[in-house]
């Protein structure tokens, strides 16, 4: 089972993502807050990183960075997911290792569909 | 006298009386001439006829005395003789009557008593021929001796009276002669006399004249050049004194004028210069060649330069901005129309802020028309652009906010809807879909709202590529393809076959096409089949594009509104996706950012046709 590791503070969003994640047959596994994820990035191996901008202590793009630059977990897509809209920070984090941008609000569907494509492959 | 008008009179009334004179004697000379051709006809050349007749009747006479001694019988002599004594009588009286010489009475007087003793002796001779019929020689002897003589002398006399007035003739027609010279010598003396005097005065007058008048002429040159201390000098009190005295009163009331004037433009330059300092917008005048003319203390202090260092020198020296020197150099060339907004934004970085300026330049013409400088104003904006980035921020971090509840309550109402936590019943699906229904209106109105405020505030950095009006309309087909099936659209295109490309950023121009299509499929006409006519035509430097439909239409009154924010016409069909009333707004907004501009036309029940313009693409290169 593939496993997906969400990095996300908004309670109610981890819920309903991972219930359907779980449901559509991943294994997953939440944090609230960036050093958790990292933490969880580095001992459970994921197979693709759900990662907000917008979170407590580290944000976001430092996350991304430190994921990118870390030797155990530099393989780990990483799919950001941010109600944050603008163009630079698409750019920023897509350069500081972020594999695609996925815009909340956003359907179920969509994050299925974007997951399938950057999953990792064993 | 005093005036030319007098001096002028004064020589004409000369003149004339010269001529007058001169006439005068001419005629009296004529008159002169006249008499003595007269006399001469008179006195003396008839008594040269009478002499001469005296002559013939006495030797007619002579004659009948010979013929009386010959017995020549062919006439009767002694008739003839009395004839001619009667002929000469009468002659001899008349040259009595005209007598006119010296000497002419003393010769008449001896012609008398020569005759009267030749008749005497002819009565005498006239007895002896009587007498002595037989004697011939006797009668003949005293003929020669006694008569002939006599009638010789009579002849003489005759001659010389003929001679007297013959000579006198010549002597007449000599005078005559003297008197015609004379007379012509005269009048041609007065009249190049008078003429050599008239021309001398009136060379003299009209040189005067003249000269006063180019004098006059020169000064008047003078003060249209604008050197109004011209003066006359008068001399004299005639017409040209009065000519001159009045233009020097003319010239000193100009003067006066004048620097009235210079003081009033001196006032009104230093009034409008105090106005320019004061203004807290900063001011930059240039002319010819981008030469500074003028910077007020607000610019002085907004690019921390001085007017003195840089007066009269090149702009680019003062302000090393190139965009800012372009602004001013393409408006100075009047070729302002390239520039597709009139004014520039312009960052200028201070030790320790950043303020903004709004530049707006005007080009300065003259009279005919004729750019002769540029004025530029430089608008602090730095307030508006800190307020603009204020709500900017709002409203980014406000959409942000408001984004993850909504998200996070359509990842619930999805759930519930693909019945993961469990199945539902209809009446509970029935409430779900009406959860999912606004909550993705709630959705669209918040991706709305971020992009209308971000198009307007100019923020969005549209990504401009040439593509062709087919590629465009085909890629947004596709997008909406599932939509136009489903309701059964027929699309009907027109596109200009010579419009190579238009410049677009293609996402932004799709969000429009899908707008303007989906607003036709909404406000459809109910019992028609959907029919969307999508044209694109070419206009000079511009395309203009038309979508079509034969919907409800667009009530009159509405359709300026419509383009307004939040505002939607009546109910759309489809109940999928209830518009934010902001799709117009960010339409317009969009092309306008493209240049062109979106516009309506409507007839309610007919249908509605929604029309803007793009800009051509440059060159002919199409990115696809």
């Amino acid at each position: 089972m593939k496993k997906i590791l969400i990095i996300e503070d908004e309670k109610n969003i981890v819920t309903s993502l991972k219930m359907f994640l779980e449901y559509s047959g991943f294994e997953v596994f939440t944090s609230n807050n960036g050093s958790d994820g990292l933490y969880l990035a580095k001992h459970k191996y994921p197979d693709l990183i759900l990662l907000d901008l917008v979170l407590p202590k580290i944000d976001g793009f430092n996350v991304c960075n430190l994921l990118n630059n870390n030797e155990k977990t530099k393989n780990i897509p990483i799919i950001i997911i941010s109600a944050r809209t603008s163009k630079e920070d698409i750019d920023k984090v897509i350069s500081l290792g972020a594999k695609n941008y996925i815009i909340k609000p956003f359907s179920m569907d969509q994050i299925k569909k974007i997951i399938k494509e950057y999953l990792r492959e064993p | 006298m005093k005036t030319i008008k007098g001096k002028l009179l004064i020589i004409f009334i000369l003149i004339f009386a010269v001529l007058t004179a001169n006439s005068i004697i001419a005629i009296i000379n004529f008159s002169t001439l006249k008499n003595s051709i007269d006399n001469i006809l008179k006195a003396n050349y008839e008594s040269v006829v009478y002499a001469q007749n005296m002559a013939i009747a006495i030797e007619r006479q002579d004659s009948a005395e010979l013929a009386m001694m010959f017995e020549d019988s062919s006439e009767d002599p002694l008739k003839l003789f009395k004839d001619y004594e009667a002929n000469f009588g009468m002659w001899l009286e008349k040259a009595t009557n005209n007598i006119t010489e010296k000497g002419e009475d003393l010769v008449i007087t001896n012609i008398n008593s020569l005759y009267k003793e030749y008749l005497d002796k002819f009565n005498e001779f006239e007895t002896l021929l009587k007498n002595n019929k037989s004697n011939e020689k006797v009668s003949r002897d005293y003929y020669y001796n006694e008569i002939f003589p006599l009638f010789e002398s009579i002849k003489d006399e005759c001659r010389n009276l003929l001679n007297i007035n013959q000579d006198k003739m010549v002597v007449l027609k000599n005078e005559s002669a003297v008197i015609a010279k004379r007379a012509t010598l005269i009048n041609a003396s007065i009249s190049i006399l008078t003429i050599a005097i008239s021309l001398i005065f009136i060379i003299y007058l009209l040189n005067k004249i003249i000269r006063s008048l180019s004098n006059l002429n020169s000064k008047i040159k003078e003060i249209a050049k604008g050197d109004y201390s011209q003066k006359l000098i008068v001399s004299g009190s005639d017409e040209i004194a009065a000519l001159s005295e009045e233009f020097n009163i003319m010239a000193a009331k100009l003067q006066a004028y004048d620097l009235l004037n210079i003081n009033q433009l001196m006032k009104e330059k230093q009034k409008v210069e105090a106005i320019v300092e004061s203004i807290s917008d900063g001011v930059i005048v240039t002319g010819a060649a981008n030469k500074v003319l003028l910077i007020n203390k607000a610019a002085e202090k907004f690019f921390n330069i001085s007017e003195e260092e840089f007066l009269k020198k090149d702009l680019i020296y003062a302000i090393k901005n190139p965009d800012l020197f372009n602004l001013i150099d393409s408006v100075r060339k009047d070729q302002a129309k390239i520039l597709t907004k009139d004014y520039l934004d312009l960052t200028i970085k201070h030790k320790n802020n950043v303020n903004y300026y709004r530049v707006i330049a005007k080009p300065i013409t003259n009279i005919s028309g004729e750019s002769i400088g540029v004025v530029t104003l430089f608008q602090d904006i730095t307030k508006f652009k800190e307020v603009d980035d204020l709500k900017s921020e709002f409203v980014a971090s406000v959409s942000h906010e408001l984004r993850t509840p909504i998200a996070s309550v359509l990842m619930a109402a999805e759930l519930l809807n693909k019945e993961i936590p469990g199945k539902t019943n209809i009446k509970q699906k029935e409430i779900i879909s009406i959860i999912m229904e606004d909550g993705n209106r709630l959705k669209n109105l918040i991706n709305d709202i971020l992009d209308l405020s971000k198009l307007e505030s100019g923020k969005i950095a549209l990504n401009f590529k040439n593509y062709s009006p087919k590629e465009i309309i085909d890629y947004v087909l596709k997008i909406l393809e599932i939509r136009i099936r489903e309701e059964n659209v027929k699309i009907k295109l027109e596109i200009d076959k010579n419009i190579l490309g238009v410049k677009v950023d293609l996402s932004k121009i799709t969000q429009v096409f899908t707008n303007l299509i989906e607003n036709a499929i909404n406000y459809r006409a109910l019992n028609k089949a959907i029919i969307i006519e999508l044209r694109a035509k070419l206009l000079d430097d511009k395309v203009l594009f038309y979508i079509k439909d034969n919907g409800r239409g667009i009530p009159e009154e509405d359709q300026k509104k419509i383009f307004d924010k939040f505002i939607r016409v009546e109910e759309g069909e489809n109940l999928k996706n209830k518009g934010s009333g902001l799709g117009l707004a960010i339409s317009k907004s969009i092309i306008k950012s493209h240049g062109g501009d979106l516009w309506v036309e409507s007839l309610k029940e007919k249908g509605s046709t929604f029309y803007f313009t793009l800009d051509v693409a440059q060159d002919s290169t199409l990115m696809t």
